[in-house]
């Protein structure tokens, strides 16, 4: 049994000039001490999905359907969205932990980092002051901060981006959870501080058994940490897989799209994906591109929400209805009805063309 | 004439005698009142204090509690009542308050054990008793005093609550929510603990106020004060007073800056004393 499960997950945001449906029907699953990544452009819905799991969605957004349910060892189900407020807030930083994107202002500045590592201690355990202090030392030695000692008494504003995201990390983990969202945890930090971020979180995943979800636009990150990645487009999945079915074998013409249009050169990540788009970066210097723009949520076109910008769409069927998202090889899902033919690693370059 | 005031000499020189004098603590001769001006101000602080410090201190208690419940309630009928009403008190100009006031308490209410003295500070001799002089200031006090702090308390609690509203939309309260911290610990620690800053601001900005007094309230109810010392100076042409009172609101209000500043350290930690 997944450790979580959201099925058709409905977030809205009723605003002035509508209702702006961000999260429409999104259905996930992680397992016990795996890695998901959730992968999508800016606005396609991932971070309200993270929020919504938390049920942290700012007003005036609104959980209006689905279910989000946490399962522990021994069996038992909670359903997060139903779930009254007090005891949504012992899931809260003790069974589920919360990465931000933004480590420079997702600390509070007037707090000291020990302060606010046990802060999340004496939340969810019955201890003294002293006890959550040592805890916080303790996570602070387990993400490795230089000197830690000296760093519980220092206030956030002392340390850099990287120092800052370790402590957040620190105080996520503070608990011991059973799943970690992270937000996209590195986009704000730069290259380097960004894979000893990715390594840290891949040798915790590993020593504490923490399942991992995994926000992101990178394709690289999802390459080097996921076990199973699910490709997000306007509200609703569009593609899951293992990771590295999903990497050798696209089969929706988004993740296509996506794929093709990463930079090849200089990426780890890129070697290893780079099966699927191998003329990509060498025939020509040119990035290529998904041609449009990611539709706004009040003007999600019918039917598939991909076909304007889809280079296969075949009208008038794309147009009609929403295709469902089946089953096209074991643990692969896809919302597509030619997800077959695409698949086809030939197809699969003349679509680049096709795209580009 | 002339020479009795130094208008013979020329102005620079005027000028370093009088900055010579105020170093010295000398503000010079009232005009109108023969008395050494500091010694006019000295028996106007205590009034005024009493006025404005209880003012501020009550507006604080207040203020601060119903800026905090009108942002915990943020967009509820109970607090959207609350807030217009101190948006209405806070618009009320004064004089109309404080003259309304009169009629019903001093007026209206005569003969009743509610009626309270029309204006001054005391009505009685001076070889009363000390217990008794007291209770007569303080029933004395209650008018000016409800007139003064209402507006502050609604400038107060409306700067609370915006403060607050501004920070709960930052990120580390959406942290301290992802960490389980119910909603009284967002608000009152997190978020609260920030407003701090703004806060000491405006704390800062309100001393000059505090010994300055409230021209408007203590013209109203005849109340012997630094107020109304001014507004009497400048219809006299009393110069040498009306110097050395802007001279002392200059001074204050430097005061009150250093002290929000000195402050600063204690409420933000990324500011210290170098």
């Amino acid at each position: 049994m997944p450790l979580l499960e959201i099925n058709n997950l409905v977030t809205t945001f009723h605003t002035p000039a509508g209702r702006v449906p961000a999260v429409d029907g999104v259905s996930l699953s992680i397992e016990r001490g795996k890695t998901l990544g959730l992968v999508g452009e800016s606005g396609c819905g991932k971070s309200v999905t993270a929020m919504s799991i938390l049920r942290l969605v700012a007003a005036p957004g609104v959980i209006e359907a689905g279910e989000i349910l946490l399962r522990d060892a021994s069996g038992g189900v909670l359903n997060l969205v139903t779930l009254p407020e007090p005891r949504l807030r012992e899931v809260r930083g003790g069974r589920i932990g919360m990465i931000f994107q933004e480590p420079m202002t997702s600390l509070n500045p007037v707090f000291t980092i020990g302060d606010q590592i046990a802060e999340a201690v004496l939340l969810h355990r019955d201890v003294s002051r002293a006890e959550a202090r040592g805890r916080a030392l303790e996570m602070l030695e387990l993400v490795r901060m230089a000197d830690p000692k000296r760093r519980l008494d220092e206030y956030p504003h002392q340390l850099s981006g990287g120092m800052r995201q370790r402590v957040v990390i620190a105080m996520a983990l503070a608990c011991e959870p059973d799943l970690i969202i992270a937000d996209e945890p590195t986009t704000a930090l730069d290259v380097t501080i960004q894979a000893q971020i990715l390594d840290l979180l891949a040798d915790l995943r590993e020593r504490l058994g923490t399942a991992i979800l995994l926000i992101t636009h990178d394709l690289g990150v999802v390459a080097e940490t996921c076990d199973d990645v699910a490709v997000m487009y306007a509200g609703r999945i569009v593609e899951q897989a293992p990771a590295a079915a999903l990497f050798a074998k696209p089969r929706h013409p988004y993740t296509i799209g996506l794929l093709a249009a990463r930079p090849d050169r200089g990426s780890r990540a890129g070697q290893k994906a780079g099966r699927a788009g191998e003329n990509a970066g060498h025939a020509t210097a040119r990035l290529r591109t998904i041609p449009g723009m990611v539709p706004a949520p009040q003007h999600f076109p019918a039917g598939c929400r991909f076909h304007p910008r889809c280079a296969f769409a075949r009208l008038p069927e794309c147009a009609g209805a929403m295709p469902e998202l089946r089953e096209v090889a074991t643990g692969h899902f896809v919302r597509c009805p030619y997800a077959d033919a695409l698949g086809e690693p030939r197809r699969s370059d003349s679509a680049l063309e096709g795209i580009a | 004439m002339k020479r009795i005031y130094g208008l013979d000499r020329p102005w620079h020189e005027g000028y370093l005698r009088w900055l010579g004098n105020v170093v010295r603590g000398d503000l010079g001769r009232s005009f109108s009142r023969k008395q050494p001006v500091t010694t006019l101000i000295g028996e106007r602080i205590g009034p005024t204090f009493l006025i404005s410090g209880t003012a501020l201190v009550l507006a604080w208690l207040l203020g601060v509690p119903l800026g905090l419940y009108a942002s915990a309630r943020s967009g509820m009928a109970d607090e959207r009542a609350t807030s217009l009403l101190l948006y209405v008190l806070y618009s009320f100009p004064t004089f109309v308050a404080a003259l309304f006031l009169q009629i019903v308490f001093s007026v209206w209410l005569r003969g009743t054990p509610w009626e309270l003295p029309l204006f001054g500070m005391s009505d009685l001799p001076a070889d009363a008793g000390w217990a008794a002089w007291a209770v007569d200031v303080a029933r004395h006090a209650i008018l000016p005093i409800t007139c003064q702090t209402y507006v502050s308390l609604a400038y107060d609690s409306r700067f609370i609550k915006a403060n607050m509203e501004e920070a709960v939309r930052q990120d580390y309260i959406r942290t301290a929510r992802a960490k389980g911290a119910g909603t009284g610990r967002v608000l009152f620690h997190h978020a609260f603990r920030n407003t701090l800053i703004p806060l000491v601001t405006l704390l800062g900005l309100s001393l000059p106020g505090l010994i300055g007094g409230s021209v408007i309230i203590e013209q109203i109810f005849t109340w012997p004060g630094m107020g109304r010392l001014f507004f009497e100076s400048i219809r006299e042409r009393d110069y040498p007073t009306i110097m050395g009172l802007t001279l002392m609101f200059s001074v204050l209000t430097l005061i009150g800056q250093l002290l929000a500043d000195l402050l600063y350290c204690l409420v933000d930690p990324r500011v210290s004393v170098e």
